[in-house]
């Protein structure tokens, strides 16, 4: 027999609403428009299980980082791999064929108009990662949560779960060489951990922002490049971990998502948080800011990379190191810094 | 002694043999429901389990279990039951689910038993006596009906509460129960559970009533045994150690917990991560640890005493970047450093005061940290905070997180000194005001003019009049007087009273005014002359 408690609940499953955020509807219409445009070179889509966890990434022209990011998010338990590449001179299909985890799209199209490919992201991952808690990285970021090295990803993602939580915040961290940018070269393959080991453990400002999201910008991106002007700094709070839904959508790169409750939900019940190590300031810096400024292909047309070339310009060491350069050991050395945290999960 | 485990679960069905392995040993039975609504996957490994060993494993998968629901409490009947089928049924039921581990070895959890024949454990509070529950519906979970599941459809949950409470609905326990209330986990005798079961068998319109109760999993044993079983053969504890969290879930245990657990006395441990290798590998081994039968007392005792390390262990600091919205007040009322400002009426004398300040290794000289437009700073101390002179801008958008770089960035062994010029800069006084260690020091001596003075009082008289109350008035010949005062006692200095007093002993002996004022520093009001010791 039914009973009262199920019979109500059925009835309350079927009237519920289906809402639709309007700048999501936006957002997927922008991805409808630049689906037909990304041409799969390795479909390998069907070899996502349920409950997989899967990243996405896009680039262009950064093969060498490749290599030493498969292996880094393997390690870390991603199962599968979506990828975008942008009119790279020499195609990513050369080094990820024979990649069994990783399905590959490429597209002509360009990273401006299409929002800095958030039109690519929102169309992927509304077509493949729905229900999974799925990743969106650039191929210089790599994530780290509190207690890495015992606990693991799926230990945090059941964390997750657990406290009801759609999302995972994360502090974009600006990692840097102890002496010029130039030296440090990093070979094929090989962590640039080990080449870029140190942050800044002050300096990071946190406003309100205007998607209900916390505005945060700070690093040696503010007190090298921007000092005068902070406003004009690259924002550094990011919602890269999402537990995909067809309602979701990114906004503003992975900085802003919508509905506007996943850039705020680690400010309830003491979520943990995490943060993305950034290694632009390695040697092939110079080598990305001539690129940038040749096809004006990032936001405000490549206006922040004209900065990084004046500093560059003015003398061939330049180096971001300053007594409050702190050496990243581990995601404890974050956390001490404050600028991770573990919240309730201890 | 025999004992009986029910191990309620609805996933990881390797989590359960692992479970099953350590439990189902000398003669023990073990009955498994494993949830319905499960992968018919996972159903199979788990249903494998009764096949290897029909003995000891029975495999129930009746139920599909919903939190919050009688199903819970269904499936757990269905459990005993098919232990009262068994030909020679346990001693002891124990109760638990799939991501319980035991913590020691079972012999040491049927000595423990052994030494406690007759006694039931179960959390069973009188709730009219002490809330159990952290937040939420206490009694309240009796009286109303609850048509609605509060995970699935919270906002209906939520208005059918509100409406019973208007129209002051309050439902009646069938037979006069005493409502209890506890943890869904237990050990019973098996003499109790048949108790229970009877008593359900008896009384249909219990368990009835029960079904429209919310979360009757947490309050049908406990009733029950509460009210039909002697309180002197009931204790109020639980065999497992589990914690919530600040918001009402159980902690899960990983790795890196195995030194805390060891030392705990209890013989289970909810919950454990299924990932958890390490943890579930070694945590029910007794490998050299020492063997006592702990009493029941001691029990209580380390429970209550490692949940209040847990809460301890929380330091929720709400200056990482992103948690937190340009407030600092927590971060600002915890720096009990002294932090010194110097407060002038114009920039004539900024060099001597900086040569005065830096002749003393026990102060940090910050400069004029909130002149307009300008970080004046020294540069070190500047690049100390990642700043220089030009971000200004961040001074003045994040003024609060900026002092509280200003107290950051001075070396642990120096008292920052400042110098502001309140007719010019623009600090943060109420930021200022919630430093515990702040002591602004008036220079009355460089300035002839009054009028100014008097501005500035006024000036702090509408923006702080806590930093007002603790002002001192020196003279600049005084000044190095007053630093090596601080220097010696710079807590101490802090109190208004000794301040006062120091500057009535010391300072201005031949004063008429003061001397007898006992009050020296207190400020001058708008109506008061303004006091120059100057001039």
């Amino acid at each position: 027999m039914l009973s009262l408690t199920k019979f109500c609940n059925r009835l309350m499953q079927r009237r519920k609403r289906r809402f639709w955020h309007p700048v999501v509807k936006e957002m997927k219409s922008r991805a409808e428009r630049s689906w037909p445009n990304l041409k799969p070179v390795q479909d390998r889509t069907h070899l996502i299980k349920p409950g997989a966890r899967l990243l996405m990434t896009m680039g262009r022209d950064e093969n060498s980082r490749l290599p030493y990011f498969l292996e880094y998010y393997r390690k870390l338990g991603i199962d599968h791999f979506l990828v975008v590449d942008n009119q790279s001179e020499v195609p990513m299909a050369d080094i990820l064929a024979n990649e069994p985890d990783v399905s590959l799209w490429s597209t002509d199209e360009s990273y401006v108009d299409t929002r800095f490919g958030v039109d690519w992201m929102n169309a992927l991952l509304g077509k493949y990662a729905v229900g999974h808690w799925t990743m969106t990285v650039d191929l210089d970021e790599f994530f780290v949560y509190p207690f890495m090295g015992q606990r693991s990803y799926g230990e945090l993602l059941s964390h997750l779960d657990d406290s009801e939580k759609q999302s995972f915040f994360t502090l974009l961290v600006d990692m840097y060489p102890q002496g010029s940018i130039a030296s440090a070269h990093v070979p094929l393959g090989e962590s640039p951990l080990e080449h870029a080991p140190y942050f800044d453990r002050l300096g990071y400002y946190t406003l309100k922002g205007g998607h209900e999201d916390t505005w945060t910008r700070g690093g040696p991106r503010l007190r090298a490049f921007n000092a005068e002007n902070y406003a004009a700094a690259p924002a550094l709070n990011k919602i890269p971990l999402v537990k995909w839904n067809r309602r979701f959508a990114y906004h503003l790169s992975t900085h802003v998502a919508y509905p506007t409750f996943l850039n705020h939900a680690h400010k309830r019940n003491h979520c943990p948080t995490g943060a993305l190590l950034h290694y632009k300031f390695v040697s092939s810096f110079r080598e990305k800011i001539d690129h940038a400024i040749k096809n004006k292909n990032h936001y405000n047309e490549s206006k922040e990379y004209q900065k990084y070339l004046d500093k560059l310009k003015r003398s061939e060491n330049y180096s971001l190191f300053s007594p409050i350069s702190e050496k990243y050991y581990g995601p404890e050395s974050l956390i001490q810094a404050n600028l991770m945290t573990a919240g309730a999960w201890k | 002694m025999k004992l009986g485990f029910i191990i309620l679960a609805h996933s990881h069905p390797a989590a359960i043999r692992r479970l099953t392995d350590i439990l189902a040993t000398d003669g023990d039975t073990v009955v498994v429901h494993f949830d319905s609504s499960a992968s018919k996957a996972d159903q199979q490994a788990v249903a494998q389990l009764a096949t290897e060993r029909p003995e000891q494993i029975q495999v129930l998968s009746k139920v599909h279990c919903v939190w919050g629901e009688w199903s819970l409490v269904e499936a757990v009947l269905l459990a005993l039951r098919a232990f009262a089928t068994m030909p020679n049924p346990p001693d002891f039921i124990h109760l638990m689910s799939g991501a319980d581990f035991p913590m020691r070895p079972i012999s040491q959890f049927k000595e423990f038993l052994a030494r406690n024949p007759h006694r039931d454990f179960i959390e069973c509070f009188d709730i009219s006596q002490k809330s159990w529950v952290k937040g939420g519906l206490s009694l309240e979970r009796f009286l109303f009906y609850f048509p609605f599941n509060f995970k699935t459809h919270r906002k209906a949950f939520d208005r059918v509460v509100r409406w019973h409470r208007k129209l002051k609905i309050k439902r009646r326990m069938p037979l006069r129960l005493k409502p209890r209330m506890g943890s869904q986990w237990w050990t019973l005798r098996w003499s109790t559970c048949e108790k229970v079961m009877k008593y359900t068998s008896d009384h249909p319109e219990v368990p009835k009533y029960f079904k429209s109760t919310w979360i009757p999993d947490e309050s049908y044993f406990q009733t029950i045994v509460g009210n039909i079983i002697p309180k002197s053969e009931v204790v109020n504890l639980q065999m497992m150690f589990h914690h919530l969290t600040p918001s009402g879930r159980p902690y899960v245990f990983y790795n890196d917990h195995l030194p805390v657990l060891r030392r705990l006395p209890h013989f289970f441990i909810r919950k454990v991560s299924p990932e958890a290798s390490v943890l579930w590998e070694n945590i029910y081994k007794s490998d050299g640890r020492p063997h006592r039968v702990p009493t029941l007392k001691f029990l209580v005792k380390a429970r209550d005493l490692a949940r209040r390390k847990i809460d301890q262990n929380h330091t929720f600091t709400t200056s990482v970047p992103g948690h937190l919205d340009a407030w600092y007040g927590p971060e600002l009322r915890a720096e009990k450093r002294p932090i010194i400002l110097l407060l002038l009426t114009n920039d004539t004398h900024l060099s001597d005061l900086e040569e005065l300040t830096r002749q003393n290794p026990a102060f940090c000289w910050l400069g004029r940290p909130f002149a307009p437009k300008a970080l004046r700073m020294p540069s070190d101390t500047l690049a100390r905070m990642g700043m220089s002179r030009e971000t200004w801008e961040v001074r003045d958008f994040f003024k609060q997180q900026f002092i509280h770089y200003l107290h950051l960035s001075t070396p642990a062994s120096q008292i920052p000194v400042a110098a502001i010029l309140p007719i010019e800069d623009q600090p943060d006084w109420l930021a200022l005001n919630l430093l515990e260690g702040v002591l602004p020091i008036m220079m009355t001596g460089l300035s002839e003019n009054p009028q100014i003075l008097s501005r500035i009082y006024s000036t702090l008289q509408l923006s702080s009049i806590r930093l007002l109350r603790k002002m001192v008035n020196v003279d600049f010949d005084h000044l190095s007087q007053v630093f090596d005062k601080i220097r010696e006692h710079p807590q101490a200095w802090l109190e208004r009273e000794i301040r006062a007093q120091y500057i009535r002993d010391s300072l201005l002996p031949n004063d008429p005014e003061t001397s007898h004022d006992s009050e020296a520093c207190a400020v001058p009001t708008r109506h008061e002359p303004i006091h120059r010791s100057g001039a």
